[in-house]
């Protein structure tokens, strides 16, 4: 090492491992597409035109409005507007919706409509945008009661995104505290955590959650059906994690470090919780974002299956729900676009899990770099 | 004396099978007994695998032993508990072999250097901050050197973190396990110097333990030598390299690397290496390798005992 | 006498995001035949670097050779395609590693592992094969060499390994052996006794030796010429008694005195300041000038030339004159 390294900011590895990962596009981009999600889901109801449970019966499954911006006439509008829709029958008895050109309705920014609390707190009618009624502003379509798909998206990404941090944050804790105690004190303490690690393990996943889900109630509100499905998912979640976290533990434990704090007469969980854990941060924040979109898909599945989030309560998985019958998909294809948000947040989720990973590498020589 | 011990001993189950059952012991260290005077530097030598390592951990009680006892300052400490413990540990302290594990990598140097002194709440913040500064000058590492990370290091600037680390709780005995075997020769020398220069400035003492005689030679007052987990030859240092009395030690000696190109030799032809620690032989350990075994040394172990004032020698030849 | 291994004015370089090190400088040496040459130098000097560019094993990207020839019986190595050099790697040179463990394959025997390494070369076939694996065995001293042919390496002590190392090493019979620290890893005695092997194949072969190491001990047992490396380039080059008796660089003469033995017992000694340079960031002039005690304003500026002072032994300083009548007096 030079003399000159001294008028650099000294980095730390986690630091180091930041920088190397602005330098992968792809990385970054599903960071910031991620961040755009998790944006968006937290400011849902602002965003949103219409909230999560506004129904309009007559509009079943009404398709994407159409936006415009020249009228009947040809005349352009610098303002974009929608029309009101009608329907009439087919010969099978559908509804075919038709445009009612009679009148515009300009999309409207900061328009007043449903009530809602911005940020759970401020109570708030303001939108981001909207059209005045009886015109309805679909973007992606709407459902068979006629709620808009995209507003349910928006609250349903609430939903979906947390459920995966809260659970990864549950079997974070419990992953690394077990793993790190197993694999610092070994012996009998070891013994018994391991094998409950494989107990659980053992028990494939899904099942579990079905049984457990079955175990309650039917009847629960969605706020309840939410804390037990992240506290099912980590429940099974926290086994894997432990399990390398104690290997990595009992490794770390053999480190001189470990043994000059024992010297120094730090006592055994001052030495697992500031020498052991940190160092297996580097693997466990790969795993964690790793893991994440198993939280999200787990979530959709039961959701899916109806044994989620009840409706009127959005989440992707129960949006898809509606999406489980070929004539479904077939005449209102919209409405598996919940399915492409769930796409992408995973997608997101690997790319930047595979970035971290590369960022973590110790191959990469992480003195060298600077 | 500083530190005293008495017929230590250390066994490792060796475990076998599914079940993991113990099939035999490893005697890592078998009835040592070993004084270290105030101010003064006792090297203990021997090859890999001989006991030495685990011999120092023990001493400061890293390593439980398993019988034995262990005096610092004319006080027992061999069955200190809580407390007591962490109070010898401020006294005794310990510099390792490889700077690359022994220095966390996730915390700056004056986090590690001040680590000590925070378990232990020995000052408020600032002057422990002071005090880093301080111990961070003495081992002679530049001051903006507190807020990096080892990484940043070269190996001898990480051993002098180490030592830092280790002065940091002002003990007066200090156990250097193998402090300078993974460095330069160059590097050695600032390092053994520094060390030097401790020794006198504060009046430390040391157990340097080392596979080197060169080194030993050079920074021991008195040397003890380490065969399988015993002691074979006790003896101030000069007198060990001109009067060598353990075939052992002798071997050692004229296995050491020559410094002269001129003074190459014929080598004498000693075979057999360091058996295995597992399946000791009967009587004395060294007899396979023992140019000089007769009858007597497969029937009983040698004991150390005195040939000339504070030189003592394990070996039925004596 | 025809050099059987010349690299001339050699340069490699290791491309990295923060800058370009300078692993080897533009370095020359020549081994005869039969001769034992010790590359000396402290870690990050570029001794392994030059060793591996000799192989043409120098992990790439990074690393590149960006100038320089060597020439091994007159063929230069550099212009030979990838498959003639992997004859040449194995079969006409040989090479021992620091770590036998690392470098024997833990799954198959030390017995096949040579084996292996004459059929490939084509040096012996089936049957044939087996009895001059055991022949090489029993060549290094192996105790026991028909036991230990069947033996796995994680069986044997680190001694034994590094035996099984270099019995594969000389099985083809190779003109030179690179040797990379083939002794740092063991213990003393262990030591002693590699090192009589290497001097006892030296005196039954004509097998030349380019022995890479940071221990002036070692090089003081078997070394017939000795080439001291700083920083990426030779700074002192002699025979092996002339280097011990007159150097005439100031960080080999620093470095003879950080010998252990070579100090007096109990005492602060001499120890050469400072530390080895970053190769991305080297010092202007002679890069051993911050830690030389006589450099002055011009070692700062000028790079020095290798010059001869006598025969066969070449310095790369300013001051050499200095240190010979300061030393000699």
């Amino acid at each position: 090492m030079n003399e000159n390294l001294s008028l650099l900011k000294p980095l730390s590895p986690l630091q180091m491992a930041l920088k190397r990962l602005k330098r992968n596009p792809i990385a970054v981009t599903a960071f910031f597409i991620l961040v755009a999600l998790y944006l968006t889901a937290i400011f849902a109801d602002f965003i949103a035109p219409y909230n999560y449970d506004n129904e309009d019966r007559l509009r079943s499954y009404n398709p994407p409005t159409r936006i415009h911006f020249f009228d009947e006439k040809g005349k352009f509008h610098l303002r974009p507007f929608v029309y009101d829709y009608g329907f009439e029958f087919n010969e099978f008895y559908r509804r075919i919706y038709i445009e009612n050109k009679a009148k515009r309705y300009p999309i409207k920014l900061l328009r007043h409509g449903d009530h809602y609390k911005l940020l759970w707190l401020i109570p708030s009618d303001l939108h981001l945008f909207g059209v005045d009624g009886p015109a309805r502003l679909y973007l992606l379509g709407a459902d068979s009661r006629g709620r808009d798909l995209f507003s349910r998206i928006l609250y349903g990404s609430r939903i979906s995104l947390s459920i995966g941090l809260v659970g990864v944050a549950i079997s974070f804790v419990i992953g690394t505290m077990l793993g790190g105690i197993s694999g610092y004190f070994g012996g009998k303490v070891d013994n018994i955590i391991m094998r409950l690690c494989e107990m659980v393990m053992m028990i494939p996943g899904f099942y579990l959650m079905l049984a457990l889900r079955a175990a309650f109630p039917p009847k629960l509100s969605s706020a309840q059906v939410y804390l037990l499905i992240v506290v099912i998912m980590s429940f099974i979640g926290w086994a894997g994690l432990a399990r390398v976290v104690r290997g990595m533990s009992m490794s770390i434990r053999e480190k001189e470090f470990v043994l000059a704090a024992k010297g120094l007469g730090a006592n055994p969980l001052y030495i697992v919780s500031k020498h052991v854990l940190p160092n297996t941060l580097s693997y466990t924040i790969v795993a964690l974002s790793l893991s994440v979109p198993g939280y999200i898909l787990g979530e959709s599945a039961l959701s899916l299956l109806g044994l989620g989030i009840q409706d009127p309560h959005a989440s992707w998985g129960n949006l898809l729900s509606e999406a489980m019958g070929i004539a479904q998909i077939q005449f209102h294809p919209w409405i598996l676009i919940p399915g492409f948000f769930i796409f992408i947040t995973v997608m997101a989720f690997n790319f930047l899990g595979d970035g971290l990973r590369d960022a973590f590498d110790p191959t990469m020589e992480v003195g060298r770099k600077l | 004396m500083i530190v005293k011990i008495e017929n230590l001993k250390k066994y490792f189950p060796v475990r076998r099978g599914f079940l993991h059952r113990t099939v035999g012991w490893i005697q890592a260290v078998d009835g040592v007994s070993l004084e270290i005077k105030k101010g003064s530097t006792l090297g203990l030598v021997g090859e890999s695998g001989c006991g030495k390592t685990t011999l120092g951990r023990a001493i400061l009680r890293l390593i439980e032993p398993d019988s034995g006892e262990i005096y610092y300052e004319q006080e027992n400490v061999t069955r200190l508990k809580g407390q007591a413990i962490r109070r010898l540990r401020q006294n005794m302290q310990i510099v390792f072999q490889d700077p690359d594990s022994s220095l966390n990598p996730r915390f700056t140097v004056s986090r590690i250097v001040g680590e000590g002194m925070h378990i232990f709440k020995l000052a408020p913040k600032d002057e422990i901050k002071q005090r880093v500064k301080e111990l961070i000058d003495m081992v002679g590492l530049p001051l903006d050197s507190l807020n990096r990370y080892p990484h940043q290091f070269s190996g001898g600037q990480r051993q002098r973190i180490g030592i830092a680390r280790a002065l940091s709780m002002k003990p007066s005995f200090i156990v250097l396990d193998e402090p300078v075997s993974s460095l330069d020769v160059s590097v050695q020398a600032q390092i053994i110097n520094l060390l030097y220069e401790l020794q006198e400035k504060i009046c430390l003492s040391y157990l340097f333990i080392t596979h080197d005689l060169n080194v030993t030679r050079q920074v021991a007052n008195d040397v003890a030598v380490m065969y399988m987990g015993k002691v074979v030859e006790v003896s101030q240092t000069e007198e060990l390299f001109n009067k060598p009395a353990h075939p052992y030690t002798r071997l050692l000696l004229e296995a050491m690397p020559i410094s002269d190109p001129a003074k190459r030799k014929e080598r004498p032809d000693v075979k057999g290496e360091v058996g295995s620690a597992f399946n000791l032989p009967t009587g004395c350990r060294f007899r396979n390798r023992c140019p000089l075994a007769i009858n007597i040394c497969s029937l009983r172990e040698p004991q150390l005992k005195e040939i000339s004032p504070g030189h003592l020698v394990a070996c039925h030849h004596y | 006498m025809q050099p059987i291994l010349e690299v001339k004015n050699l340069k490699t370089e290791f491309f990295t995001e923060v800058g370009v090190a300078r692993a080897v400088e533009g370095v020359s040496f020549n081994v005869t035949k039969g001769e034992t040459l010790a590359l000396v130098g402290e870690s990050g000097c570029g001794k392994t670097v030059t060793a591996l560019s000799i192989m043409r094993l120098v992990p790439s990207p990074p690393g590149k050779i960006v100038a320089g020839e060597i020439f091994f019986k007159g063929e230069d190595l550099l212009g030979l395609p990838a498959s003639k050099m992997r004859t040449i790697r194995g079969r006409h040179i040989g090479m021992i590693f620091q770590e036998p463990m690392s470098s024997l394959n833990p799954l198959y025997t030390i017995g096949y592992q040579i084996k292996e390494a004459l059929l490939a070369h084509k040096r012996a076939k089936g049957r044939q094969a087996r009895e001059r694996a055991i022949q090489l065995l029993s060549r290094v001293e192996m105790p026991d060499p028909k036991q230990r042919f069947k033996d796995y390496p994680h069986s044997l002590s680190g001694g034994l390994r590094q035996r099984a190392m270099i019995a594969q090493a000389i099985a083809c019979n190779p003109e030179l052996v690179i040797a990379d620290e083939p002794t740092t890893a063991l213990d003393v005695t262990i030591q002693a006794e590699i090192l009589e092997l290497f001097f006892h194949l030296k005196k039954t072969t004509e097998t030349s030796f380019l022995l890479i190491t940071h221990d002036l001990g070692v090089v003081a047992e078997v070394a017939d010429r000795v080439c001291v490396m700083y920083a990426g380039r030779i700074v002192e080059e002699a025979d092996v008694f002339t280097l011990f008796s007159r150097p005439r660089h100031p960080y080999t003469l620093g470095l003879l005195n950080s010998i252990p033995a070579r100090r007096q017992p109990r005492q602060k000694f001499a120890a050469i300041p400072g530390v080895v340079p970053d190769p991305k960031n080297k010092p202007s002039g002679c890069a051993f000038h911050p830690r030389c005690n006589m450099a002055d304003s011009g070692c700062q500026i000028g790079v020095p030339a290798l010059i001869e002072v006598e025969e066969g032994h070449k310095v790369r300083c300013f001051k050499h004159k200095k240190l010979a009548d300061t030393n000699d007096s």
